[in-house]
């Protein structure tokens, strides 16, 4: 049966990764020849080996810079994780908290960021800490409303033979509600770990003077399109990274 | 009537009394229609978990399971996840986890009902090799009569509303009973004054 399930496993792999990845190669290497013949300028759209030379020769300031945004992503997202996961606990919990909290948790999402991120930044400067905020706040939502969701699942049959089991409030919490509320939250963090990482840069491009979003904001009106390209690179390996790092301890930790 | 036995919800008015004695969740094992096996647990954290919420997880306590797991044909899959076995596997382990239970009664409110003709044979079967060493009450909620007739001792007929008990009738049939009992002239005859005093009681009822 083992065996069998391994080698359902294997090519599921190979029909879910095989696939994207070849189209990615044929497109890479079809928009490398239209750039080599001419068909695009390179100063507008630059080649692929353009950009893998731009990557290779800034590696250094391009890696100073991603380590900015990075730590922005990474703190925002770990305090919107904490409070996020805090306040779901409670509006699940308490119909009153969710009542007089609820509400606001979907307005805070009505407020375009790009609206938000400049006050945030008279008020806290254009260091880290308004980056910090403005990833928080767009990460804050989804995770919310997944650890809500979850803790709501309704399992009546199954609270019901822990309590005949002699299970008390707290045990079934422990065995039932958190394992059929990580499903839930770990949608709710995939989400926030993509868009934390567009919160951040939405920041950087309002400003800042370090960052990935910095970069692309200074580079593109000095036409440094590999530039700015390099650094979309970058951003997508690393939201990808994160994503994935994400998906990694939902298998981890989901069974079943 | 199992949920207010079980203690899972509370009598509008009167009581549930065993023995002259009162009953309290926990001391009864209740295993439902479905499964409700953990599916993140595996087979054998499954069938350890009532243990371990009445702390009584032990060397005796899981070499019990060990050995009990052996009769019901569920050792091999102790360490398999539940997605991972047949219907008729996750009933065996759902239900060997209620006998696990280490409970004075047991409630069976129609285990087997989800299962095909065929794998409730091969549970009877497992049932009637486990009887001697469960050694506990049971009663089974079924619409089965075949099923009723193979398990029992007694059964007991009701029907829903006030007067809902209607009459009771005693098995005669000795342990351990094989599968091919229900061809038996015996059974045979059970099943037939059994349907015959259904037909009784839907006669008066009309």
């Amino acid at each position: 049966m083992r065996s069998r399930i391994l080698l359902t496993n294997l090519k599921n792999f190979f029909s879910v990764y095989f696939l994207p990845i070849i189209t990615f190669v044929i497109m890479l290497i079809i928009w490398q020849i239209l750039c080599n013949i001419g068909v695009f300028e390179t100063w507008l759209l630059p080649s692929p080996f353009m950009i893998i030379q731009e990557l290779y020769s800034s590696k250094f300031f391009l890696l100073e810079h991603t380590f900015t945004t990075a730590i922005e992503v990474i703190l925002g997202l770990s305090f919107a994780m904490i409070f996020g996961t805090f306040i779901g606990f409670f509006m699940s919990g308490y119909k009153f908290l969710e009542r007089s909290i609820l509400p606001y948790v979907i307005a805070s999402q009505v407020i375009p960021i790009f609206a938000l991120a400049p006050i945030l930044i008279v008020w806290f400067g254009a260091g880290i800490i308004s980056k910090i905020i403005v990833v928080f706040l767009i990460s804050f939502f989804p995770i919310v409303i997944g650890v809500f969701d979850g803790l709501k699942t309704n399992s009546n049959d199954m609270e019901n033979m822990l309590r005949t089991m002699g299970a008390n409030n707290a045990q079934i919490f422990k065995i039932l509600k958190i394992k059929l509320a990580l499903p839930s939250f770990f949608s709710g963090v995939k989400v926030a770990s993509v868009s934390s990482v567009i919160g951040a840069v939405v920041a950087e491009w309002i400003g800042s003077k370090s960052g990935l979003g910095w970069i692309m904001k200074v580079s593109g009106p000095l036409f440094q399109t590999e530039r700015v390209f390099a650094s979309i690179v970058i951003l997508s390996i690393f939201a990808s990274i994160l994503f994935l790092g994400v998906k990694f301890l939902e298998n981890k930790l989901v069974k079943g | 009537m199992l949920q207010l036995i079980s203690g899972v919800i509370e009598p509008d008015s009167g009581f549930v009394k065993f023995e002259n004695h009162n009953k309290r969740l926990g001391e009864i094992a209740y295993m439902q229609q479905d499964d409700l096996l953990f599916p993140w647990l595996d087979v054998k954290e499954n069938l350890l978990l009532p243990l371990k919420i009445k702390n009584k997880l032990s060397k005796k306590t899981y070499d019990d399971m060990i050995e009990k797991s052996n009769i019901l044909g569920i050792y091999e899959y102790l360490s398999f996840y539940p997605n991972e076995l047949s219907g008729g596997l996750k009933q065996r382990v759902a239900f060997l986890r209620t006998i696990l239970q280490d409970s004075e009664f047991i409630l069976l409110d129609e285990p087997f009902a989800s299962l095909d003709a065929i794998k409730r044979i091969e549970i009877y079967s497992w049932i009637e090799k486990l009887k001697d060493y469960i050694n506990k009450s049971i009663i089974l909620v079924t619409h089965d009569i075949e099923e009723a007739l193979f398990l029992s001792d007694q059964i007991i007929v009701m029907d829903s509303g006030k007067e809902n008990f209607k009459f009771n009738i005693d098995i005669v049939m000795p342990h351990p009973r094989k599968v091919d009992v229900i061809v038996e002239k015996n059974f045979i005859e059970q099943k037939k004054l059994l349907i015959k005093k259904l037909d009784e009681v839907k006669n008066i009822a009309n």
